[in-house]
């Protein structure tokens, strides 16, 4: 801050030329006296009043002034500097807030060399949305791109399981990567070396590991004996061979990738590696492209590159399986690819997050807005009964601008005051949405100077926003008639008038805010009351993960099977049973294809059947109505023969009126009973159509992790410890036993609604808040500019209600002004939300009526005291005050 | 709050920046040594106060037409002395042209 500095500079010289000039002048007075020169002794203080009179008129000096008067005029009306500065820092804090998490996920630039070069390839599947992975192969052949790109890049997110030095830890978030990774985005290492390609060469993938500089810091201690410590994960030995430059967290917004590992080393970890079939899409593909290369280049290279990897390995894949229908080989034609910049990270998350932010950061916009105006009516309050003071100042010869100045200065100060309180306000809100957001979307939100920058320039624009209009007005005066009495002169009325338009643009404002929270509230409303087909309150969901345990598959079942009797008895369990995907886990699951054998016609093919492998009991646990035969009992085991319970939807589409219990279905060549149909119930999405479903029992198809579903009778953390506990005895202390309830498993699928519902309602409250605030100020103001025509009007027969009644009719006024103009706004305004929305349109007249109705009930509020003064006006009183 | 007018206007306003100027014209003096000069220089005609040089030197400072520094007086003093700055220079011309235009049209109408 270069003025700050120049200030003080000046302030600490100020003293030094002083004393110079004295010196100059008894150095001149001496000589004159040497030489018998008659001098007349000018007044030395005369000349140095003149000089620095010359000196002040620097524009440093004369706003250095400005800004001490202004606070010692502050300081006289704390109530006011309070107020006006927490209403500052609340509008510019919001801001700041947003615009941090609008920085992070959509505008700033990856911490890597030469970011706007960086791409990210989507592949295409026709007219589907970009984004599909792409297969071994196909990174293979796009690897062959030389003309355009530089280097192309896969990449595979994992959470992996990890033990260091024989301690289990959390999973970490980790990636396979190709070994010249690093080389090409130009990230390097802060302590041994990055993962070179030699890292991961073709079918001998090295199990080297590099950790990112946090990881090194929160698990490590930071100790530089970590390199070349060995990590296991998922049972394979790692060891790490260096740490990631600080900062660099990977090129997605969102996720922060801890370890990195080479690519070919995935044929250690999973039998099949991934990387023999074309059938798995496990990668994706970042670049980065040549020099004076464009996209359109880059795709022409990429697409040609693409079209030849399927026909040389997708193609000959399929053709060798009977089972895939010729259909789905023509249809591998469309296949293609599109090529997006990702020098900002990779697109997902940014799409995802963009008009959630957008219409987050709209928001904060209109809340500064409406804290602006509440500090311009402050301020023009303020100004009127400043008003004699500077009309007298005018009078005696000060000029307009140096006032206007002298005012704004006053903003200033006051703004700066706000501003740096809003740094504190932006911290104290994001660490709360970070903390909100979980490990949805991990961000670092630590000040930046884009932040900072943005902080100052938004402090700026409020500063002239409500400060100009209040120094403008408060200057303009007509000085004969302001100088002559305490009545308000023709200013002051001019200046109520500005008031009341605040109050009506105010109105206006709040209204769209009003509007759009009532809109994000509905939506969630909505979410939540959805019939999801099963009783989601009082439910414990324990994930039982038996990594870092030595137990073979079937030890694991019998072991779980004991570990779920144990957790029934615990007390204040009422029921519990378990299952591989816990309901509505937000897209995890199976998809298989039945075939289902009818009677004299042709077998149907059930595809993409939804399955779920559940325990005994599971249904009556989750109060699900079987509607026909029975649900999965301790008999169904692995002995015993596959049978199956299918839900409603499975059973009309494919059975039709026929009941199907006791019908055969086929899973491959494996023939399955049906035991029972249960009434549909939600998958894995709120929001999805129930698809048919097929469950299996777990005992007949045993996978781990298994999410244990208990059922409470009080609040369900309640017994977290004791279930974990119970784990620990029967399986052992190195299980992994993570518990959440369905309630909170469920809410973690729809964070983004959630976020928008919170934010939109807490930013609504607040703008209510300061709008109430703000009215409330300006009625006050006029019912004491009133009291003496109240006054009168009292003496001359006017009864308690007419006082009431002329001050409520004043505010409807306002507030009737208001909404006539923000509402046409806002339902314009608020269209642009409809996607956000779930089960109502932006212009619902029940919400718009609401909102309305907010507004009415907290003008009435605001009017209350006031009005109760004006119906308590004595008149003998009010016409004797003058 | 108006600059205040000079109080003692013996010179011209204006006419002793001129003047300044001119006597630093030769080389670098100190305060009093520029009173001096212009005493002498107009056959001990002017007389420039202290009250009006002081002024008028930190107001040329601080427009940059001169520069000031420390440095030692003939007789060994701690004395501040004033330069012309290119600045100065300029200004200097700019005002010679001007006086001597004024002058000459002041001496035209007197002279009839």
């Amino acid at each position: 801050m270069p003025i700050i500095r120049r200030i003080l500079m000046k302030l600490s010289r100020r003293r030094r030329l002083e004393q110079e000039m004295e010196a100059e002048l008894a150095f001149h007075r001496d000589l004159a006296r040497e030489n018998a020169n008659p001098v007349d002794l000018g007044n030395t203080i005369r000349i140095q009043e003149e000089v620095r009179d010359l000196r002040r008129f620097t524009l440093v000096e004369d706003f250095w002034r400005d800004v001490v008067y202004a606070l010692r005029s502050l300081r006289k009306s704390p109530g006011f500097a309070a107020i006006a500065i927490l209403t500052l820092a609340l509008g510019i804090g919001a801001n700041t807030a947003m615009f941090t998490l609008l920085h992070r996920v959509m505008l700033a630039s990856l911490p890597v060399e030469k970011p706007e070069e960086v791409i990210e390839v989507l592949g295409t599947r026709g007219d589907g949305p970009p984004g599909v992975a792409f297969s071994y192969a196909a990174l293979q052949g796009l690897r062959r791109c030389t003309q355009a790109c530089s280097s192309i890049l896969g990449l595979s997110n994992n959470t992996f399981h990890a033990l260091i030095d024989g301690n289990s830890m959390e999973q970490l978030s980790a990636q396979f990567v190709t070994g010249d990774y690093f080389a090409a985005l130009g990230v390097s290492a802060v302590r041994g070396r990055t993962l070179l390609p030699e890292d991961d060469e073709t079918g001998n993938g090295a199990a080297v590991a590099m950790i990112s500089h946090s990881l090194w810091q929160t698990r490590f201690g930071g100790t530089p004996d970590t390199i070349g410590k060995v990590m296991i994960l998922q049972k394979v030995p790692y060891t790490i061979v260096g740490v990631a430059q600080p900062g660099f967290v990977g090129v997605e917004v969102g996720r922060q990738i801890e370890v990195w590992v080479p690519l070919e080393s995935e044929r250690l970890m999973r039998r099949p590696s991934s990387t023999e079939s074309t059938a798995s899409k496990w990668i994706q593909i970042i670049g980065r492209l040549k020099p004076e290369i464009s996209i359109e280049q880059a795709t022409a290279e990429l697409r040609v590159l693409y079209s030849k990897s399927i026909v040389e390995n997708d193609i000959p894949e399929l053709l060798n399986n009977p089972r895939v229908d010729s259909r789905f080989i023509e249809s591998l034609k469309s296949w293609s690819l599109i090529i997006e910049p990702a020098g900002k990270g990779l697109n997902r998350t940014r799409q995802q997050y963009d008009k959630p932010l957008r219409v987050l950061m709209a928001i904060v916009g209109v809340l500064l807005l409406i804290a602006c105006t509440n500090v311009a009516h402050l301020l023009l309050a303020r100004g009127w009964t400043r008003e004699k003071e500077l009309a007298m100042r005018l009078s005696l010869g000060a000029r307009r601008s140096r006032l206007i100045r002298e005012l704004f200065t006053e903003s200033l100060v006051l703004v700066t005051a706000g501003g740096l309180l809003a740094v504190f306000v932006a911290y104290v809100i994001t660490s709360y949405l970070t903390a909100f957001l979980g490990n949805t979307l991990v961000l670092s939100i630590a000040p930046n100077p884009a932040t900072l920058g943005f902080t100052a320039a938004v402090s700026i624009a409020a500063a002239i926003l409500f400060g100009l209009l209040p120094a403008l007005r408060g200057t303009d005066m007509d000085l004969v008639t302001r100088l002559k009495s305490g009545t308000p002169g023709s200013a002051q009325t001019r200046n109520y008038k500005w008031s009341n338009r605040l109050i009506v643009v105010q109105v206006a404002l709040l209204l769209i805010l009003v509007l759009a929270g009532g809109l994000f509230v509905r939506t969630l409303h909505n979410l939540n009351s959805i019939d999801l087909g099963f009783d989601r309150s009082n439910v414990l969901l324990a994930l039982v993960d038996p990594f870092g345990t030595t137990h073979p598959p079937e030890t694991m079942m019998a072991l779980t099977a004991q570990l779920l009797e144990r957790v029934q008895a615990i007390p204040g369990v009422k029921a519990a049973s378990m299952t591989r995907f816990a309901p509505i886990s937000g897209g995890s699951g199976v998809d298989l294809d039945f075939r289902v054998n009818r009677e004299g016609a042709d077998p149907l093919l059930a595809r993409d059947v939804s399955v779920n492998n559940i325990g005994p009991q599971y249904f009556a646990t989750l109060r699900v109505p079987i509607l026909l035969g029975r649900e999965f009992n301790d008999r169904d085991s692995a002995a015993s023969a596959p049978v199956v319970i299918l839900n409603q939807m499975f059973a009309e589409r494919y059975f039709e009126r026929a009941s199907p219990v006791g019908k055969i279905i086929h899973l491959q060549d494996t023939p399955m009973e049906v035991v029972g149909v249960v009434r549909d119930s939600k998958y894995s999405q709120i929001r999805e159509t129930v698809q048919p479903t097929v469950y299996r029992p777990i005992y007949q198809q045993f996978n781990t992790p298994v999410q244990l579903v208990i059922r409470t009778e009080r609040s369900p953390e309640t017994i977290a410890a004791a279930v974990r506990a119970e784990a620990h005895s029967v399986i052992g202390r190195s299980v992994s036993v993570r518990e959440r309830t369905l309630e909170d498993n469920i809410g973690a699928t729809i964070v983004q609604e959630r976020l928008m519902t919170r934010l939109a309602a807490l930013f609504g409250g607040l703008a209510l808040i300061l709008a109430v605030i703000g009215l409330y100020g300006v009625i006050s103001n006029s019912v004491s500019r009133r009291s003496k025509e109240i006054g009168i009007r009292m003496a001359l027969g006017f009864d308690r209600r007419g006082a009431v009644t002329l001050v409520l009719r004043e505010v409807f006024r306002l507030v009737g002004a208001g909404i006539a103009v923000g509402l046409p706004l806002a339902v314009l305004l608020t269209r642009y939300l409809e996607k956000l929305l779930y089960g109502l349109t932006p212009d619902d007249p029940l919400n718009i009526l609401t909102a309305v109705g907010a507004l009415l009930l907290s003008a009435l509020a605001a009017a209350f005291i006031p009005a109760r003064r004006a119906s308590r006006v004595d008149p003998a009183l009010a016409l004797r005050s003058e | 709050m108006g600059r205040k007018p000079l109080q003692q206007p013996n010179l011209l306003q204006g006419t002793l920046d001129l003047l300044i100027l001119h006597a630093l014209h030769r080389g670098p003096l100190h305060g009093y040594a520029i009173a001096q000069t212009i005493h002498l220089l107009s056959m001990e005609v002017l007389k420039v106060e202290e009250g009006s040089l002081y002024p008028a030197l930190y107001r040329l400072e601080l427009d940059g037409a001169i520069t000031a520094s420390w440095g030692a007086s003939e007789n060994n003093r701690k004395a501040k002395y004033y330069k012309i700055t290119k600045r100065g220079q300029k200004l200097l011309a700019e005002q010679e042209a001007t006086w001597n235009r004024l002058s000459g049209a002041v001496a035209r109408v007197l002279a009839r």
